[in-house]
């Protein structure tokens, strides 16, 4: 069985990769999840300089979630560099540098700086970043300025351009169809859902900013419409993500059209969900007699009804 | 540190409000220090998300078994209060800097521990150790109700003085607050230095009392924690040297009182 997933002119060598900003700079997890198994790892969102972040507390558990407010915290583009690319470097792992900014310079800024870098597989680009008040997801909530920002970005770089979506959209087709024709490689959904908790006995948000990015189990069927639609929009591969906590759930996104998916902050409960995720993916298909993972779109027996 | 299943060995109730769960500590880990933690899944009714940070309570270098001490607050550490002997621990840890301790056998000034709530614990397994260096210490505990006051079988050594904001009370305990106790003490004695851990509010003003009398106090802050491996960013705890940020989880859970930008913590 083949699970290998190509973009561009790049190859995935598992469909299983792990989400920005749930996984720092990989280095954190190393005690915890043997990263050469990966698929891909998706670095925490760079930026041109180090942002410390948003105020505190940033995180807040739901039912069957989380809200984070990290607010990009990240060491920025020339740390990036000399202290966290060499042991992602190290791995022989691809390595997607997820790629944020408060104005179109920033991304721009973050790929040169990156592209004679050896090594790095591909960038996601970040347009849907609830947790900023600047850029972020002004970028991907406006096709057209998503295309303007995509094809400022495309002839930066021959390495794969991932552009990653909000579910906090009127019409995510219509964003990823603008990307695409801007040059995107690939798009991966969703970032974060807008959302609010509120501690009745002090009367106030539980997060510091109100409203935060709201992720975990609890958004899964956001996501998996999220990959069923844009799938059927473009002709580009799509990666899913949101609320994937166990294989059945990323098999759910494959069915749904996605050729590759990423663990976010189930992770934080389960390191092992990336080795047995992978194992119930190769397991499942099997089963079905599956080679490839192209399969799995093929193989969802349903029609759309009026 | 790494994630291993262990089984529970013992569960017991120190008082109304604590809980100690101890279980083996494998053999291949480091010994874990006062003021580290671990982070433990939880299955709960109804489940939760996240996984729990606790931090360790004690550590039996003989038995090679350690120790975290409970209070219920809600689904998951009430969860753990209710797991039964054989029953199965899902811990990643240890984590975080401990305690900062320096051995002086030259020093005869006490290192002070501060605390309640969830500080009990900590402050319990940094006795212990500090006791076991021979080194002279004061433990100041703070209850709000008679019921929390726990049954903690400290070695011989330790001067412990408690404290409760409700009466009827025990022989010896003092009717008020730990933050008395503290500055009391201070007025007779001068400690070492400070360590503690228990509710914000408490913290907040323990660590100004150290700061204007010029004694170094380390906290342990309770902040929500995410990943709690360092990667996420979310245990966020503002400073005031420069630094923006400092991750609980990795920098933390210990702190330099002085650097803590308290105004920033939104307690
Ligand atoms: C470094 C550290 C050491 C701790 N040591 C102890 C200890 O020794 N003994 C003890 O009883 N408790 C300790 N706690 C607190 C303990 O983690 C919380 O009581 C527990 O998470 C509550 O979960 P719950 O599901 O029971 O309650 P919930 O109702 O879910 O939460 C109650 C409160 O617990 C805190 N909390 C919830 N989830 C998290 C999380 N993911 N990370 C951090 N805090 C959270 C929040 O303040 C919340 O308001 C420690 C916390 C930290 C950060
Ligand atoms: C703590 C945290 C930090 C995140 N940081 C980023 C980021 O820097 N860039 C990004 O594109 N997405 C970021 N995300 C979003 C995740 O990559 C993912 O899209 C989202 O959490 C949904 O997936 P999940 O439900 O599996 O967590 C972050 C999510 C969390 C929980
Ligand atoms: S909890 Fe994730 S960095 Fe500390």
């Amino acid at each position: 069985m083949d699970l290998s997933v190509r973009i561009r002119n790049s190859v995935f060598p598992n469909p299983v990769g792990v989400a920005s900003g749930v996984f720092g700079y990989a280095k954190e997890y190393e005690l915890l999840v043997p990263l050469q198994q990966l698929g891909a790892i998706y670095t925490k969102a760079i930026t041109p300089k180090p942002r410390a972040g948003n105020p505190a507390p940033r995180l807040a558990e739901t039912r069957w979630g989380m809200l984070n407010s990290i607010g990009l915290a990240n060491v920025g583009l020339s740390a990036f560099r000399s202290q966290k690319l060499p042991f992602l470097r190290s791995l022989g792992v691809p390595v997607v540098v997820n790629v944020a900014g408060s104005v179109e310079e920033d991304y721009a800024e973050v790929i040169r700086g990156l592209e004679s870098e050896a090594d790095v597989w591909g960038y996601e680009v970040n347009v849907s970043c609830p947790n900023v008040r600047h850029g972020g997801q002004s970028f991907g909530s406006r096709p057209e300025v998503l295309h303007d920002l995509i094809r400022l970005l495309r002839p930066l770089t021959d390495r794969p351009l991932v552009v990653k979506l909000s579910p906090n959209t009127a019409d995510i087709a219509e964003l990823g169809r603008a990307a695409v024709a801007a040059g995107a490689d690939a798009l991966s959904a969703i970032n974060t859902l807008k959302g609010m908790v509120i501690d009745i006995h002090k009367k106030r948000p539980k997060v510091r900013r109100g409203i935060a990015g709201f992720s975990g189990p609890a958004v899964l069927p956001v996501g998996v419409a999220a990959v069923y639609t844009l799938s059927r929009a473009v002709p580009v591969p799509v990666i899913g993500l949101g609320g994937i906590a166990g294989w059945e759930d990323a098999v759910q996104y494959l069915l749904a059209g996605a050729s590759a998916i990423q663990v976010g902050s189930a992770l934080f409960r389960d390191p092992d969900l990336p080795v047995s995720i992978l194992k119930g993916i190769r397991t499942y298909a099997e089963h079905q007699g599956f080679t490839q993972v192209g399969d799995f779109a093929a193989a969802l027996k349903w029609e759309e009804v009026g | 540190m790494r994630r291993f299943f262990v089984p529970l060995l013992t569960s017991r109730v120190v008082s109304e409000s604590y809980t100690e769960l101890r279980f083996p500590w494998p053999g291949d880990l480091r010994r874990p220090l006062p003021g580290q933690f671990l982070s433990l899944g939880v299955n709960s009714s109804p489940p939760v998300f996240l996984r729990r940070p606790f931090s360790l309570s004690g550590f039996d270098g003989s038995r090679n078994e350690a120790a975290v001490m409970v209070l219920p607050r809600g689904p998951a550490s009430e969860a753990l209060c209710r797991l039964r002997p054989g029953e199965m621990l899902d811990i990643i840890g240890p984590r975080g800097f401990p305690f900062p301790y320096h051995h002086n056998t030259h020093d005869p000034r006490p290192i002070v521990l501060v605390g309640g709530g969830i500080g009990v614990g900590p402050l319990q397994f940094a006795a212990q150790y500090l006791l076991e260096r021979h080194e002279p210490v004061v433990l100041l505990l703070g209850f709000r109700e008679p019921a929390m006051i726990p049954a903690l079988e400290f070695p011989q050594g330790a001067r412990v003085r408690l404290a409760c904001e409700k009466a009827p009370l025990p022989e010896g305990v003092h009717l008020g607050k730990v933050l008395d106790l503290a500055e009391d003490f201070f007025d007779r004695e001068e400690p070492r230095e400070v360590w503690t851990c228990g509710p914000p509010g408490m913290l907040h003003r323990l660590a100004s009392l150290c700061l204007a009398r010029g004694i170094a106090c380390s906290v342990l802050m309770e902040e929500m924690m995410g990943c709690a491996v360092g990667a996420c960013m979310g245990c966020a705890v503002p400073v005031n040297d420069g630094r923006g940020y400092l991750r609980a989880c990795t920098e933390g859970p210990v702190f330099d009182a002085a650097i803590v930008d308290w105004e920033g913590l939104w307690t």
